[in-house]
């Protein structure tokens, strides 16, 4: 019967080539189907899909099947071609996408201990711009390795900085740059860069200039609020980087040109002068529930924590005043 | 395969497919055979021999004739007599006229092997290799031995000729064309190696010398438990008979420089920047480039160019890349040499080893001189230090451009001190 297909990867690319597309579904039939609200929709074929995700999937499976080593860490950096929204079989899938070619470098976001339970010690070399993200990153020594990590805005070139590894005890002046425990957190400390699960890279709150807050810390679990203002309860094993992201900044600069929206991957649209219903406009809805993570990896919800105020018809009893 | 190509001749393709993958025969009318104007989706009955994985017998009756013919072609031309007046031919292996060196199983260890190369780049500077050869820096200019005799030799319109070289090997014919950073270099080097052959009237000994270009050098040493090896073609070499005399011979001097502490790279190490290699044998001794009955064995001078200049993601400036360089070309040159004599594990050398490196872009020269005092660099607490000169950013002249015939801010002391770095160790016979 058929042959499976190969990848074809990066389509829209000049380095790569086009003919990787498969010659049986050149001859095949464009096929439609009617939907539940009665239109007609093209039909995608895909019998013999890539192993290897191509659009979707995480960065580090594409380099894999590129032939970029993945095992071993590297500092040099691979250019990533944009799909222009398109498949392994050059039909678009994604409206809207576009933008310039990115470098992508290898970036530690596991910030571990030395394999004895001993704190390590790192120093940075230097700080460096990343096309593939909105922060920046740091160049960073330790022992005979050298890894990249994301950047937070009180780096230094020549500072040493620390990843613990320590439980039961809170740490109330914390190093800005240091990696701790959540656990190890008193409410109120600015934290980066954490991660759900245990397992799970620090992914959370990378971008440039977020920050979340620790709000409780009950030993076992801990309830941090992110700069979405969005509360997470996670287990008290999970670690987090003190401080704020770099490139704080990032927010507010002023992209000027349609051309700059372009080269971000941003399509014209023409939105602004078009009359809205009641869709559009600032909602004001009660806060949602807490997204709790267990260490399994399921997800459950737990309402929101009630703050007990003072109002003015509590009355107060006064301890002083002999009965 | 035969047996399928005789079944594609009778039946259709998809048929003689379906067996390959093991599937079911499509019902299909034959139109092939005469007789059988039927649907069949059973094979015939002379063809079940050939599917009962027997395929052989056919063969074997196939080739068992093509060897009988073969047998009774051969005795033809036997018993006609036509070889018997041809004369034998010593039978000649293959094996007996290639070359094979021997080859030697590579062996893949735990722990890695660090190497240096002429693409490395040391992030901390001159600090980082001087740590990993031992070695400290004694004076920021050259010894006295090779200072006194600057000026000793002056040839004739001697500075005017090296102006030439500079206009000759940076400037191209046209405004339009842009000489390669390799070749100014590479010329402007071998310029000046050839201006110093007109000193063997005053000084015959100069003349034997050999210059080499890519030379494939391997030296090992340990450190701080590590095996760090240097690699490669480290620059252009001068080699000669005998070995430069030692600067410091002083045994007191020596040992005191014991006393000299290494400064920390906490909380990195000296071999962040290395090459690490897991697939290696430790058998291997580290090899000088050159065969054993080479005239001129000894390393004299080491010429090292900034070309290839190679980016890293810190900004390193040039001098100390440089610097490293041409340490530790002039380190592995001696160390390779003191290794095929002496044991590893030697402290202090009776006679020190003393090798020199001259390192330039084209416009700024730096110099060295490099002492070997002792093979065993293991701890950095303990032991002897290597000693190393080191003379940097010499301006040779400060800018030349297409109007000028000669370059602009030529300083002479520059060549006087090349020339008095390569007539170290040789001396007048009148004297």
């Amino acid at each position: 019967d058929c042959v499976p297909v190969p990848v074809c990867f990066f389509q829209q690319s000049r380095s790569f080539s086009i003919s990787n597309i498969s010659e049986g579904y050149r001859n095949e039939k464009i096929k439609y189907r009617f939907n539940s609200s009665g239109g007609r929709v093209r039909r995608i074929n895909n019998p013999y899909p890539p192993e290897i995700p191509v659009t979707t999937g995480s960065v580090m499976e594409r380099l894999g099947a590129m032939g970029f080593p993945t095992e071993t860490f590297t500092l040099e950096k691979v250019m990533m071609p944009k799909t222009g929204g398109r498949d392994w079989r050059g039909r678009r899938i994604t409206r809207r996408a576009g933008g310039d070619p990115q470098h992508y470098g290898m970036v530690e976001l596991i910030r571990e201990c030395n394999s004895d339970g001993t704190t390590r010690d790192m120093r940075i070399v230097a700080l460096e711009y990343d096309n593939f993200r909105s922060a920046n990153t740091a160049i960073v020594v330790y022992g005979d390795e050298k890894r990249r990590i994301i950047g937070t805005t009180s780096m230094k070139v020549g500072e040493i900085i620390r990843n613990h590894c320590f439980y039961n005890r809170i740490v109330l002046e914390p190093q800005p740059g240091d990696c701790y425990y959540v656990g190890n957190l008193a409410p109120g400390t600015t934290v980066c860069q954490i991660n759900l699960t245990p397992d799970r890279p620090q992914i959370t709150s990378t971008a440039a200039g977020n920050k979340a807050t620790v709000v409780r810390n009950d030993g076992h679990n801990v309830i941090i609020r992110l700069s979405s203002k969005q509360d997470i309860q996670i287990d008290s094993k999970c670690r987090a980087v003190i401080g704020q992201v770099s490139n704080e900044q990032w927010g507010n600069l002023e992209w000027g040109t349609a051309g700059f929206g372009r080269r971000m991957g941003h399509r014209p649209r023409s939105g602004l002068f078009q009359l809205k219903g009641g869709w559009a406009g600032r909602k004001i809805h009660p806060p949602r529930d807490v997204n709790v993570y267990h260490t399994d990896g399921s997800k459950s919800q737990s309402p929101r924590i009630q703050t007990f105020k003072k109002s003015s018809k509590t009355k107060t009893k006064d301890k002083t005043k002999n009965k | 395969m035969m047996a399928l190509r005789l079944m594609m001749l009778h039946f259709r393709r998809d048929a003689v497919q379906g067996l390959l993958e093991n599937t079911r025969i499509r019902s299909s009318r034959n139109w092939s055979l005469p007789g059988k104007r039927c649907l069949s989706t059973s094979t015939p009955k002379y063809c079940l021999s050939l599917l009962d994985n027997e395929p052989e017998k056919n063969y074997e009756f196939i080739v068992k004739q093509m060897i009988d013919k073969r047998q009774e072609l051969e005795l033809e031309v036997l018993e006609s007599g036509v070889l018997e007046g041809e004369p034998k031919l010593d039978v000649v292996d293959d094996d007996q006229l290639c070359y094979k060196p021997e080859i030697t199983p590579i062996v893949r260890h735990n722990e890695p092997l660090f190497q240096y190369r002429n693409s490395t780049v040391l992030w901390e500077g001159p600090s980082q290799g001087l740590h990993l050869t031992k070695s400290m820096i004694i004076d920021y200019n050259l010894p006295d031995v090779i200072l006194q005799r600057r000026g000793e030799f002056e040839m004739p319109v001697q500075d005017a000729m090296v102006r030439k070289s500079i206009v000759q090997t940076s400037l191209a014919e046209n405004e339009l064309e842009h000489v390669p950073e390799h070749s100014r270099i590479d010329n402007l080097i071998s310029n000046i190696i050839r201006l110093t052959n007109t000193l063997n009237r005053w000084l015959p000994e100069l003349s034997n010398r050999g210059i080499i270009d890519h030379i494939p050098t391997q030296t090992r040493w340990f450190r701080d438990g590590k095996l760090i090896e240097a690699v490669g073609s480290l620059g252009k070499l001068i080699t000669c008979k005998n070995q430069l005399p030692p600067i410091i011979n002083d045994k007191s001097l020596i040992l005191s420089s014991s006393l000299y502490k290494f400064p920390t790279f906490y909380p990195a190490s000296s071999t962040v920047d290395l090459q690490r290699v897991y697939e290696y044998n430790i058998n291997e001794l580290s090899s000088t480039g050159l065969h054993t009955n080479y005239r001129y064995p000894a390393a004299h001078t080491h010429f090292i160019s900034s070309y290839p200049r190679i980016e890293s993601n810190v900004e390193v400036p040039l001098t100390p890349i440089l610097f490293n360089r041409a340490l530790f070309a002039a380190f592995s040159s001696a160390m390779c040499r003191a290794q095929q004599r002496l044991p590893i594990d030697t402290r202090i050398l009776e006679s020190p080893i003393v090798t020199q490196a001259i390192a330039t872009d084209g416009r700024l020269f730096h110099f060295l001189v490099f002492q070997l005092n002792s093979l065993d660099l293991d701890s950095t607490e303990d032991g002897v230090r290597n000693m190393v000169w080191w003379l940097p950013d010499q301006v040779l002249y400060e800018g030349c451009t297409y109007g000028d015939s000669e370059p602009i801010g030529y300083n002479p002391e520059v060549f006087q001190t090349i020339v008095s770095m390569l007539i170290n160790g040789v001396h007048r016979k009148d004297k």
